[in-house]
């Protein structure tokens, strides 16, 4: 009896130690948890895949990089091999940027991801995709297939799949055309689908339109709040999308051309350094491909079959975001039963979608969808917004793409450039026929009246698009005489454009200084490209601190050091610098001290402050505003005051943070880089160690904020002969491979690779075999 | 002696060979284990031994690779423990539950 007592206790216990561990086994089982990562990470130095669905062998050469050169007889099976070596190096990051956008993160993380999903499944990037499909040319379809096929070809073979599905308990699945296609429209949302509208009605809705003019200024005159009381529901909208899990873009890019009368090599020369976010696995991957109708090297988005940033042997590109407003918000007015909605003195039919939610741990969860003439309907507070974004149509990038990447010459790259809708984006061009171009691209909307810059009625019809500004009238040049193009997300036209663009545009600095740059020589070497793309040079700081050492008055040593290094500073934004660390710090207290009391007044605390050009602009001009005055006292401030109160705000904070001894401070102690992981924030193992950088938001070489997580996402400089490019990460995805952050030792300090198509060292060669 | 060694060798390979099947199987090799040796404390002894072997034969199939230290390292990290010690007290406890389940079944029902 004692012993069938123990033996019941025994098992009892083993039942409680196994349910106590079982949720660690997936990681720490000795059989098929993460130490089978352990086996070899490298493409091993030669390889046969036989009996795929070729028409043709393909070979495959990985350079000491890790970058694939692709040989192949005919395209599709190029394209199938593009897809099979995306998915060997980064099968993850591929499935995690189909699932985000099409609604099906909860699939895999559960819960937690439930809103986002909601949010993109109303927005119907996926429909869209869908309905694109269906309208896209026979060739680039087939394209689009032979590269699914490749991925999916992959999928099949890997054994184990990547790390992140054993951390994550999960596993691939199918992957489709229309998943490349919502994750291009995900790429197009980052860059173009702003949410700004609605924060410019709660503004002016809080602090008036003029003023919110004053701050934000429009391309076009003022015009009064359309609809009052949408600030509730603008706000509650805010946070719907704010709960959205995004891909971690930071918009902005450089790029810039230069004639072969300006080159000193005679050649042209063209460079773009896109500012995006950089994580790990990087958004980039960079491929070299060849067939009978491509041979085109760049950077391609893993997920999607075309090289979106590069060269072939007779043209290259590049591209920076022109920043249009080709997104806008129409109040509807709905039936009670939200089946009909009012537009132009009729009822019209609400499409309604149903989409259904799979949650891992939860059941199934359905959410109808409501559609208007404008777009997905957005409802909160009562009140409805339908989404008309430029990316719900049916657009043809890839096929923009893939002909851009086999174009000979500039009018078969134009061909390309009027199929690129979405988002609109400056293309920069250089051939070796001596040819320089820019040309801003892509859907921009016509509006029968007003700017959209805040929602608009939707029932009337005064506010709906009634076309696209034509091709031939978007932003362009063409060899210019000053012998050279630039663009870095200014506002592309003057004042005198017959169109409405859009009203976010970065500050004029980046451009301004690329301008004086390519101006100041006569005749530019390929040092010069590199030299202006680790441009660290600060204009607005060269402005902004003459004007606020003259008028601060020291009050201890501290201040009368930290004085000092401002005022013999030479506006270099250097990591082992003082003076940028006293000089950003002070930005941050001047901005918060000049508009926070009147934001918390207005009841909008959250709201964004105005860029530091507007900045400029009101201290140049601190008589025509009542801003630098905080209205929480009873006095009236000044800008002197103001300027006083947070430089003696800024010295009080650096010293707590550092030292008393302003001579120890540096830049880089505050201003650093990240580079994170997709899944980062949950599996910190992941990153990349956090490192001192240089650079600021208005910096040519950019990097935003004090942890900046986003800046050059890539650097090329093209003269069609010694070739260089540069990216933060590496190859792989596989955090165990040298190819994963190999680069980033080398961007770190603005250092780059040769761009070898031909008399490179082969590392691995892989043969794809037909069945 | 004889089965103190025997049994200890059915909890090394078969635990080692149940586990590739699922992990929580490697009681089933101490179980059978525990039941040859019989004895208590041997039990107890040789099937936490037995388990940490098992499981120890598993994960250094890996360690050749030249890839193992930055895996366990990363393994580390996530785990916030040393990885490899607890996952080799793990199936050393299940192996050793096991074992003197085996142990007191025989005693229980067969003598």
């Amino acid at each position: 009896m004692k012993h069938k007592l123990y033996l019941g206790a025994l098992i009892a216990l083993t039942l409680v130690l196994s349910y106590a561990v079982s949720p660690f086994m997936p990681y720490l089982n000795p059989s098929s948890g993460l130490w089978k990562y352990s086996q070899s990470v490298e493409h091993p130095a030669t390889k046969e895949i036989t009996g795929l669905n070729l028409n043709d062998d393909v070979r495959i050469e990985r350079d000491t990089n890790g970058v694939p050169h692709i040989y192949a007889k005919n395209d599709l099976d190029l394209f199938f091999a593009l897809g099979y070596v995306h998915a060997q190096d980064r099968l993850f990051q591929i499935d995690l940027q189909r699932r985000l956008p099409s609604g099906r993160l909860s699939e895999i993380v559960g819960e937690d991801a439930y809103e986002s999903d909601t949010f993109y499944r109303t927005l119907g990037m996926h429909r869209a995709a869908e309905e694109t499909y269906s309208q896209m040319s026979q060739w680039s379809r087939d394209i689009a297939d032979a590269y699914c096929a490749g991925v999916n070809q992959y999928i099949t073979n890997a054994n184990p799949y990547p790390i992140e599905y054993t951390l994550l308990q999960c596993n691939p699945e199918e992957y489709t055309p229309i998943d490349a296609i919502t994750f291009g429209k995900m790429m197009g949302w980052e860059l173009s689908g702003s949410f700004y509208d609605l924060e410019v009605q709660k503004m002016e809705e809080a602090l008036g339109a003029e003023i919110v003019q004053e701050l934000f200024p429009s391309q076009r005159p003022v015009n009064m709040p359309i609809i009052p009381g949408l600030s509730e529901a603008c706000k509650q909208i805010l946070l719907w999308s704010n709960q959205a899990i995004r891909i971690p873009l930071e918009v902005g890019s450089n790029n810039w051309a230069v004639s072969p009368q300006k080159s000193q090599s005679g050649r042209p020369m063209l460079c773009n350094d896109p500012h995006l976010s950089t994580t790990l696995p990087s958004l980039w991957y960079q491929v070299h491909m060849v067939s009978p109708s491509y041979n085109v090297a760049g950077v391609t988005l893993p997920g999607t079959p075309c090289v979106l940033i590069g060269r072939n042997q007779r043209i290259a590109w590049g591209l920076t975001n022109t920043g249009a407003d080709v997104i806008d918000f129409y109040v509807e007015t709905l039936s009670e039963d939200g089946t009909t909605y009012f537009h132009q003195g009729t009822w019209h039919d609400v499409t309604q979608v149903q989409e259904v939610i799979n949650i891992k741990g939860s059941s199934p969860r359905t959410l109808t969808v409501s559609v208007t003439g404008h777009g997905p309907i957005l409802e909160r507070d009562g009140k409805q917004f339908a989404v008309c974004w430029t990316g719900l149509q049916p657009t043809f990038e890839f096929e923009a793409l893939l002909l851009i990447n086999k174009a000979s010459n500039y009018q078969q790259y134009e061909e390309g450039l009027t199929l690129f809708s979405v988002a609109a984006q400056n293309f920069v061009y250089a051939d070796i026929y001596g040819n320089i171009a820019i040309r801003s691209t892509g859907r921009i909307p016509i509006r029968k009246k007003g700017t959209g810059r805040a929602p608009v009625d939707g029932a009337s019809g005064d506010y709906d698009w009634t076309g696209y500004i034509p091709f031939e009238e978007l932003p362009h040049a063409f060899n210019p005489d000053q012998g050279y193009l630039a663009s870095a997300n200014q506002i592309p036209v003057s004042l005198g454009y017959p169109y409405y663009l859009g009203f976010i545009w970065a500050d004029r600095y980046r451009a301004e200084r690329i301008n004086t740059l390519l101006r100041e020589k006569e005749l530019l070497t390929m040092e010069d490209m590199i030299r202006i793309q680790s441009d660290i040079y600060d204009i607005p700081a060269s402005i902004i601190t003459p004007m606020i050492v003259e008028v601060i008055t020291p009050q201890n040593d501290a201040e009368e050091e930290a004085l000092h290094y401002l005022k013999t500073w030479d506006y270099n934004d250097e990591r082992t610098q003082v003076a940028p660390l006293i000089y950003h710090t002070f930005l941050d207290n001047f901005m918060e001290n000049i508009f926070h009391d009147e934001y918390e007044e207005a009841g909008i605390p959250d709201a964004p402050y105005p860029t530091t050009e507007t900045l400029e602009n009101m201290l140049k001009a601190c008589g025509r505003t009542n801003f630098f005055d905080d209205v929480s006292t009873s006095e009236v401030e000044t800008a002197q005051d103001i300027i006083q109160k947070s430089f003696q705000e800024t010295i009080e904070q650096l010293v707590d943070q550092f030292t008393e001894d302003v001579t120890t401070w540096s830049y880089g102690q505050k201003h650093i880089f990240s580079l994170e992981h997709l899944i980062g924030s949950v599996v910190t193992a992941l990153n990349y160690p956090q490192f001192p950088y240089d650079g600021s938001s208005n910096t040519v070489d950019v990097a935003w904020g004090w942890t900046s997580k986003g800046g050059p996402s890539w650097r090329e400089i093209i003269d069609f002969d010694h070739d260089l490019c540069m990216y933060p990460g590496g190859q792989s995805g596989n955090p165990f491979s040298r190819h994963y952050t190999d680069f980033v030792e080398l961007w770190k300090e603005s250092q780059y690779l040769p761009w070898e198509l031909e008399g490179y060292t082969t590392e691995s060669v892989l043969i794809l075999r037909r069945g | 002696m004889k089965k103190d060694i025997l049994g200890c060798a059915v909890i090394v390979v078969l635990g080692a060979a149940l586990t590739v099947a699922h992990w929580v199987l490697v009681v089933i090799a101490g179980i059978l284990g525990g039941y040859l040796i019989e004895d208590y404390k041997k039990s107890a002894l040789l099937g936490f031994v037995g388990g940490v072997l098992a499981w120890l034969l598993l994960v250094l199939r890996f360690a050749g690779s030249g890839h193992f230290g930055a895996v366990l390292s990363f393994v580390n990290a996530v785990a916030g423990l040393p990885a490899l010690p607890l996952t080799l007290i793990v199936g050393g406890i299940l192996s050793l539950l096991g074992a003197l389940i085996g142990a007191t079944g025989k005693k229980a029902f067969v003598h």
